[in-house]
């Protein structure tokens, strides 16, 4: 049984983000922190998990991305998967979601792999929308924000419950090959075992060019980036930590609020 | 050019944000002639669709016993064979789970542009939708480029008209199909309602929510230490908090949460997703503790304060008991 995890390179949400200077994207600086797209932490613990209450599973993380994505790659090996595979493409900007979709479906196709997972959405930009897009071009089944997954022991069906708003989960069962897209909080992932480290530093990725790949081109194009306007209600406070904390006080005092 | 809009129906019953996509599909017309549809998927939603169309616009109801839950197999393949038949210019779902699952499959089924979480438009001389970067840190602009568009529209972002507010207009029509159709590869089985505890957040007049930048379990004693100063005060948190475990998800303020509007709300160490902030804005005044100055949540705050919350929160608590004595 094979299960493909797709994880991306996010920059960490606390780093300084700046425009860069085509206005289309972030600047690329030292100050920059890249790391694995949280939600992907959780599909990429998920897989690992079915791995270890089932026998004869390998686990694949895919990452699309430019050189510094290898970083993720190896991550996603020290994290617990079995082999690691980075489509190498140019360039730090804004990405088209098919594009990526149709370089993993294109890489992923001839694999027949059982499982896909993906986690709900990238923190970078929050689009959503390469899990379901994979699933389609790939003709699978999927599923979102699966909060709980059972594989039956004859691995030819899983049932999942996903999270929706208000409380609200929906319990479905899927034929397997299929696609989940994971939430956040299924698990609780883990920090790498010093055996995973010490192996991931000796293996190779498997490196497959995206211009190899024959890929659509995005429908749709980027007009530019911003900053937010600067909220008209609202008061930033100024001075010492002292004074912000004493004018605080005052102004909840001031609503009645103490 | 057209508009077909995407109902979402929970167990037969009208997620009320359905409404939010005719007023986002009013305003994205140029021409009040354009024809606005609504597309009802359920298993019983007669009643659904009659009251959509005294809105005024055309309903399609789609109706089997597989759709009173959630079946994305099912859905697609209706709502893909639906735009065939209509051929809309833009195909709009609601960016909920659900939605956001749908519409880029859509897109791909239907060789359509995909434009998710849309928070406005842009009014100029090419179309362009607005939506968030970064936890909101940022906005992005982008046009379709293909005849056909697929969007999901951020709840909250485009408020339904008040129905009261509204001049009587002449009612859409219904017309219903009834499919005939078998679950094959996506079998739903029903839903399951959380109604744990939800942490008094329901009852409190003042919220206090810890996010990530709390730091640790251990830091949460520095929010319960202001809780103690504030009368009739919940603690809240933001997903991620509940994800580490470090509260349970019952203290879960935003759109898989709770929705709460207390007279106060205050966000400490919390960056201010769409997410987070669809289930607090509504609160009468908001205070926002973050060391990030580029924190989304100082978008929505009345009252910002760029402090590191681990540091901040015991100097709010001593400073309360030099001014105000114990």
């Amino acid at each position: 049984m094979r299960i493909l995890v797709c994880v991306k390179q996010v920059p960490d949400t606390e780093s300084v983000i700046e425009i860069d200077a085509a206005g289309l994207w972030i600047q690329e600086t030292e100050k920059i922190v890249y790391r694995m797209n949280r939600f992907d932490e959780y599909a990429l613990e998920e897989a690992v998990r079915i791995r270890e209450s089932a026998s004869g599973v390998t686990i694949d993380a895919l990452s699309v991305g430019p050189e510094r994505v290898r970083a993720t790659v190896t991550k996603a090996l020290e994290k617990g998967a079995d082999n690691g595979i980075h489509i190498a493409c140019d360039g730090n900007g804004y990405q088209s979601p098919v594009r990526i979709a149709a370089a993993i479906a294109t890489y992923a196709r001839p694999l027949a792999y059982d499982l896909i997972f993906t986690g709900i959405m990238a923190e970078d930009d929050m689009q959503c929308q390469v899990g379901p897009m994979l699933a389609e071009l790939l003709g699978l089944p999927s599923a979102p924000s699966v909060i709980s997954e059972t594989l039956e022991p004859t691995r030819d069906i899983i049932h999942v419950e996903c999270e929706m708003e208000g409380g609200i989960r929906e319990q479905l069962s899927l034929s397997l090959p299929c696609l989940l897209s994971i939430q956040s909080g299924i698990n609780r992932p883990r920090y790498p075992a010093l055996s995973n480290v010490l192996r991931a530093k000796k293996q190779e990725l498997i490196t497959v060019d995206a211009k190899t790949l024959a890929l659509p081109e995005g429908r749709e194009v980027m007009r530019g980036v911003f900053y937010p306007e600067k909220p008209s209600r609202g008061i930033i406070l100024e001075g010492t930590s002292e004074e912000k904390a004493e004018k605080l006080l005052r102004i909840l005092y001031e609503k009645s609020f103490l | 050019m057209n508009i077909l809009l995407i109902a979402e129906v929970v167990d037969n019953m009208l997620e009320p944000a359905s409404n939010e996509l005719i007023a986002f599909a009013r305003r994205l017309r140029e021409d009040p002639t354009t024809e606005i549809a609504m597309l009802v998927p359920g298993q019983d939603v007669r009643d659904i669709g009659e009251a959509i169309a005294r809105q005024g616009i055309d309903v399609l109801l789609i109706e089997n016993e597989h759709l009173r839950y959630f079946n994305p197999e099912i859905l697609l393949q209706e709502i893909a064979g639906a735009v065939d038949r209509i051929k809309p210019q833009f195909v709009c779902f609601l960016h909920s789970t659900r939605g956001c699952h749908l519409a880029p499959a859509v897109a791909v089924l239907t060789g359509s542009s995909c434009i998710t979480a849309v928070e406005a438009i842009r009014e100029g001389e090419a179309l362009a939708f607005r939506r968030s970067l970064f936890s909101g840190k940022l906005l992005m602009e982008v046009s379709p480029q293909a005849p056909r568009s697929v969007v999901t529209i951020l709840p909250g972002a485009f408020p339904a008209a008040d129905e009261a507010d509204s001049l009587p207009v002449e009612p859409g029509a219904v017309s219903v199909r009834q499919i005939d159709v078998q679950e094959k590869r996506v079998f739903a089985h029903g839903l399951r309602r959380d109604d744990s505890d939800n942490g008094k957040l329901d009852e409190a007049d003042i919220i206090i929510s810890a996010g990530r930048g709390i730091g640790s379990a251990e830091n949460l004693s520095l929010i319960r230490d202001v809780s103690e100063i504030l009368p009739r005060s919940a603690i809240g948190a933001s997903r991620p908090v509940c994800d580490l475990g470090w509260l349970p998800y019952a203290h879960q303020v935003g759109t898989t949460g709770k929705t709460v509007s207390p007279r106060l709300y205050i966000a400490c160490g919390i960056s201010g997703t769409s997410q987070h902030i669809a289930g607090m804005r509504n609160s009468r005044w908001i205070v926002a503790i973050n060391r990030d100055p580029q924190a989304a949540i100082f978008s929505i705050a009345d009252y910002g304060v760029v402090e590191d919350v681990t540091t901040f929160l015991p100097l709010l608590t001593s400073t309360y008991d030099k001014l105000f004595g114990k």
